[in-house]
């Protein structure tokens, strides 16, 4: 299931990561540790983002997808 | 002028739970993006290509160490075998067909990276129908 970005920043947040917002084009930046992942954000906080996206943002920082998933 | 070059796979899907919404991923980075037609995913991709790049340059990161898994790698090459070849503008930008038609798209992107700006450029794409 797609989910909101809103959403997605919460969860993100709960594993230690940080949601920036954009300073220039469109994406905004996962943020934990070392890595940083992009996340487009059109609409702002009320993009939505596809399933596969979720399971790429959880890839890129190991993050068990199933749980995360729990979490939006 | 020093600059570095990187050759990408990026491959272009609709999303199969947004509607009108297309996917692009590249592989090399493991990086994906998204837009409503697949020129503008593909442009959006860059954005964010470019976003790893910077990103992983100030802490020391090779960007390869992102890699998206084998399976992914998998089923790019298949519609590269597959598909149909063409410029990029031809695929791309190509009339849309029906849900089941147009299963995936595949673009070669190389990308310089110089101060001040990175510049993209897509030699060739591969357009698979199921």
């Amino acid at each position: 299931m797609p989910a909101r970005l809103r959403d997605i920043r919460r969860a993100f947040e709960k594993y230690g990561g940080t949601i920036v917002e954009p300073t220039s084009g469109s994406h905004f930046k996962a943020v934990r540790g070392s890595i940083t992942f992009p996340l487009p954000g059109g609409n702002g906080l009320r993009t939505e983002l596809s399933d596969k996206y979720i399971h790429l943002l959880c890839r890129a920082f190991g993050i068990d997808v199933t749980e995360f998933k729990r979490l939006l | 002028m020093h600059h570095d070059v990187y050759n990408l796979w990026v491959t272009v899907q609709r999303a199969p739970d947004l509607r009108g919404i297309w996917l692009a991923h590249c592989l090399d980075f493991d990086v994906m993006s998204q837009g409503s037609t697949p020129r503008e995913a593909v442009s959006m991709v860059c954005e964010a290509i470019d976003i790893v790049l910077e990103a992983d340059r100030a802490v020391g990161r090779d960007p390869y160490e992102r890699r998206a898994p084998e399976s992914d790698w998998a089923e790019m090459f298949e519609a590269v075998r597959e598909g149909e070849p063409g410029a990029f503008a031809d695929v791309i930008d190509r009339p849309i067909g029906d849900e089941d038609e147009d299963r995936f798209l595949v673009v070669a992107l190389e990308i310089f990276v110089r101060a001040p700006a990175t510049e993209f450029r897509t030699p060739v794409a591969f357009r698979q129908s199921a």
